[in-house]
């Protein structure tokens, strides 16, 4: 039976980080998944995002990057929209002010065709946090290099120990 | 190589229909769970039906949100105490029409409360009936998931609905 579904790196984070990397991403595969489940630490309870960067040999911070989402809050939807930015606001979170947490929020990033050098590349993402939001987005980062190295990162202080962010390369048959 | 997205579990649905749908003595080798399935139900009505999800037979400390897209309006809504995974097909929608979900449940096994996140689409060529939307659901409890049962709002799931449940490790 052909694998098409083949771990990468996984990280577990023992402690908050502000951010999670992973660099020399391999080329082999067709597409790129990273599923998860994460919460956030802030000063004050609410609603923060996750975001993503990527790269080639290093992460691009430039203005290289758009977005659309539909969000729910559970009472409304509505639709929003980035151009021109530095990162992807991909996926909603939670913040919590304490030390340790007992739910964390479920997320997926699908990469689309990420060492085609044809195309620039999109990126597919959902999230869902029961306790507030669920986001469906597309993004765009506006280059033909492969992607080699990719950084989640979030509006918030940072993303609390016991998240898990793994990253899987899909294979076309 | 390894081997990292496993079927671990299917449920096809025969002639006679089925009241629920149901994964029992799910194993805690894994590191998360992914189903995907195909349903429609039996119930009178067109994409008004839902299911239901419960874990480990517990009708306690379950909550949902919902975002749902119609073709002409979205909406979203939230579930204080029940947990839903999809819209469906009923009755009165354009015959062999069924919908495709995928529900994701990360860390499973672990001491966390149980969060899922689950997808939902159905097209039914229908001009007010079809539905795209999602569904994040969390089960207030920190037990490991052994068993997940779906179970239509009205009526049941008819012939030909067929539910997979994937074990996924990660590396």
């Amino acid at each position: 039976m052909a694998v098409t579904y083949e771990p990468i790196a996984s990280q577990t984070l023992g402690t908050d980080a502000a951010t999670v990397t992973w660099s020399s991403i391999p080329s082999g595969f067709t597409d790129l998944i990273m599923i998860g489940a994460a919460h956030t630490k802030f000063t004050s309870a609410g609603n923060a995002i996750l975001w993503i960067r990527v790269g080639n040999g290093s992460v691009d911070t430039g203005s290289n990057y758009s977005y659309t989402y539909l969000v729910g809050t559970g009472s409304t939807a509505s639709s929003s929209r980035g151009s021109s930015t530095t990162y992807i606001e991909a996926a909603p979170t939670y913040t919590t002010t304490a030390s340790t947490t007992s739910t964390f929020y479920p997320f997926a990033f699908h990469f689309m065709s990420y060492s085609n050098t044809n195309v620039n590349k999109t990126i597919l993402a959902s999230g869902d946090v029961s306790a507030a939001r669920l986001y469906r987005t597309v993004g765009l980062w506006r280059s033909t290099s492969a992607i080699t190295n990719i950084t989640i990162g979030t509006d918030a202080t940072s993303i609390m120990a016991g998240s898990v962010l793994s990253l899987y390369g899909v294979r076309a048959a | 190589m390894a081997k990292t997205m496993k079927l671990i579990g299917k449920v096809t649905v025969g002639s006679g229909g089925a009241a629920y749908a149901e994964f029992t003595s799910i194993p805690g080798t894994y590191t998360d769970l992914l189903v995907t399935y195909s349903c429609r139900v039996d119930a009178a009505g067109y994409n008004n039906q839902a299911s239901a999800v419960s874990f480990n037979g517990s009708t306690s400390n379950r909550s949902s949100r919902r975002l749902e897209g119609i073709g002409s309006s979205a909406a979203s809504s939230t579930f204080a105490s029940a947990m839903y995974s999809d819209i469906t097909t009923g009755s009165s929608a354009t015959a062999n029409s069924f919908n495709s979900v995928e529900v994701y449940i990360p860390n499973y096994a672990g001491s966390t409360n149980k969060s899922y996140s689950s997808t939902h689409v159905v097209e039914t060529n229908d001009a007010t009936n079809n539905s795209i939307g999602c569904y994040a659901g969390l089960w207030s409890d920190t037990s490991a998931i052994t068993s997940i049962r779906f179970t239509p709002t009205s009526g049941n799931y008819v012939q030909h609905s067929a539910f997979f449940l994937y074990g996924l490790t990660r590396a």
